[in-house]
């Protein structure tokens, strides 16, 4: 983006924050996102209530084809919710719903510090001494979230029918299951137990859909802290569990094994910042069923990125060999499940 | 009809060449996709390995299930039977045949056919429980 784009941007994100003028630099494409584009940059901002230097991010969809699970407008309402709500994500600053600028909607918001990398921290060894308050931290985060209940009319566009969480995860696994062009035995045999153990809970609250290590933002500078919760496109009204269990499933470990919430740190204290946040007790009891859960889903989606790859429209050595660990999901199933059983 | 080396011994120097010589250079995004390359490789190596014992390994499961008889009435190859087989278990399963019994003698099969994919596409995992790697988000 130069030029008579970008001045065009400026002219449009000056209007959005009230200023009088504004710079930016030139936007530069963030990392990853076979889905979404995200671009980073600077804007110097006279006056307003944002004046000075502000690092914003520009998100918007990639033309790969692949539909975002909601539009980048649904995205910016839940943003807000979020922000609203004190959970600590990227300050949500304006949106062009009707794409007028750039040819399709986007969201402005303003740059998070910190770093989104799974490995680091589930295994830096730095990380130890402050795991314990990175991993209560988390359970706030969470709380926070799910403190968001419906009715909301500024979120109507997720579903509040449905009926029990647990039961459309089952409906839409089956679907899943259906569409893809081999069978998979493992994974219709957890579903079934996952639909015969199925607990008749509300979708009470917000569930992020995807909260887990590789969508947290932690600056290691000060702290460290959690800087943002990212990727807000699966969320939807949920049983506040769901998002515990795919959490702290085996599988979002990144090979720290010993340490059960996301690999980065104990459930003691995640319970801690969470029922501090909640004021609500959290049943540990009820979170395999929806570990068990979290992992269908993940080995389903795993096969969907294989199939993504054959297609031809989306060619990638990444996606080929993320199908290939659906295995290891299914390994894990047949031993949980049969955990479960055998301590019940 | 294809001359010597086969596909193995071409598979098994793709790799090693990839490990030895090329992975040691690289680094950032090249080494990821190089990573990536050699875990590649080393599933279609250990597969080519492999040959038909796998598929003939899940069909003695299955003949715990199903009887003798009724797996080898199947008919076609070990792969193809193997594939008609996970076909109408995943169709019995769904349609709650083993409802009452879902420890039993069904977990036995799933857990052979599990195991034998893992054995080439990751034998760590079946070591350590280690998921593979690498892998970014």
């Amino acid at each position: 983006m130069q030029g008579e784009a970008l001045e065009a941007l400026g002219r449009w994100i000056a209007g959005a924050l009230g200023a009088s003028e504004i710079r930016l630099t030139e936007p530069a494409k963030m990392p990853g996102g076979a889905i979404q584009e995200n671009w980073t940059f600077d804007a110097l901002v006279t006056d307003g209530p944002h004046a000075g230097t502000l690092g914003l991010v520009l998100r918007t969809d990639a033309p790969s084809g692949v539909s975002a699970s909601r539009t980048k407008v649904e995205e910016y309402a839940l943003l807000k919710a979020a922000f609203a709500a004190g959970v600590t994500v990227p300050e949500p600053l304006a949106a062009d719903p009707a794409g007028d600028l750039l040819g399709k909607p986007f969201y402005l918001m303003r740059r998070a510090a910190g770093t989104a990398n799974p490995r680091t921290l589930a295994r830096d060894p730095a990380l130890d001494p402050h795991r314990a308050a990175l991993t209560e931290a988390i359970g706030r985060e969470l709380a926070r979230i799910h403190s968001i209940v419906p009715p909301r009319p500024d979120l109507a566009f997720l579903d509040a029918d449905a009926g029990p969480p647990a039961r459309r995860r089952v409906a839409e696994f089956l679907a899943q299951l259906d569409a893809l062009p081999r069978p998979y035995p493992v994974l219709e045999w957890a579903t079934r137990w996952l639909d015969r153990n199925a607990p008749e809970t509300a979708a009470a609250a917000l569930g992020h859909g995807d909260f887990r290590c590789g969508n947290l933002m932690v600056d290691a500078t000060e702290g460290p802290v959690v800087t943002a919760v990212l990727d807000w496109e699966f969320a939807s009204w949920s049983d506040p569990l769901e998002d515990i269990g795919w959490l702290c499933a085996r599988c979002w470990r990144f090979g720290a094994d010993d340490r059960p919430v996301g690999g980065i740190g104990e459930r003691a204290d995640f319970q801690r910042g969470y029922e501090a946040e909640s004021g609500r007790r959290l049943d540990w009891a009820a979170v395999p069923y929806w570990e068990v859960l979290g992992t269908v889903r993940w080995a389903i989606i795993a096969l969907q990125q294989g199939e993504r790859h054959l297609s031809g429209r989306e060619f990638s050595m990444e996606l080929a060999l993320t199908a290939r660990k659906a295995a290891e999901m299914e390994y894990d199933l047949l031993t949980q499940i049969r955990a479960i059983e055998e301590a019940a | 009809m294809f001359d010597r080396p086969d596909r193995l011994d071409l598979l098994l120097a793709a790799e090693t060449t990839l490990r030895d010589e090329v992975l040691p250079s690289l680094d950032g995004g090249a080494r990821y996709a190089a990573l990536m390359v050699a875990s590649a490789i080393a599933i279609a190596r250990r597969e080519v390995e492999a040959g038909s014992e796998p598929a003939r390994t899940v069909l003695d499961a299955f003949a715990e299930l199903y009887g003798q008889d009724n797996v080898h009435r199947a008919g076609g190859d070990s792969g193809e039977r193997v594939r008609s087989l996970l076909s109408d278990l995943a169709r019995e399963i769904r349609d709650g045949e083993y409802d009452d019994d879902l420890l039993g003698p069904v977990h036995g099969v799933l857990t052979t056919l599990v195991v034998e994919r893992l054995k080439c596409s990751n034998p760590r995992f079946l070591e350590a429980s280690e998921y593979s790697q690498p892998s970014r988000s």
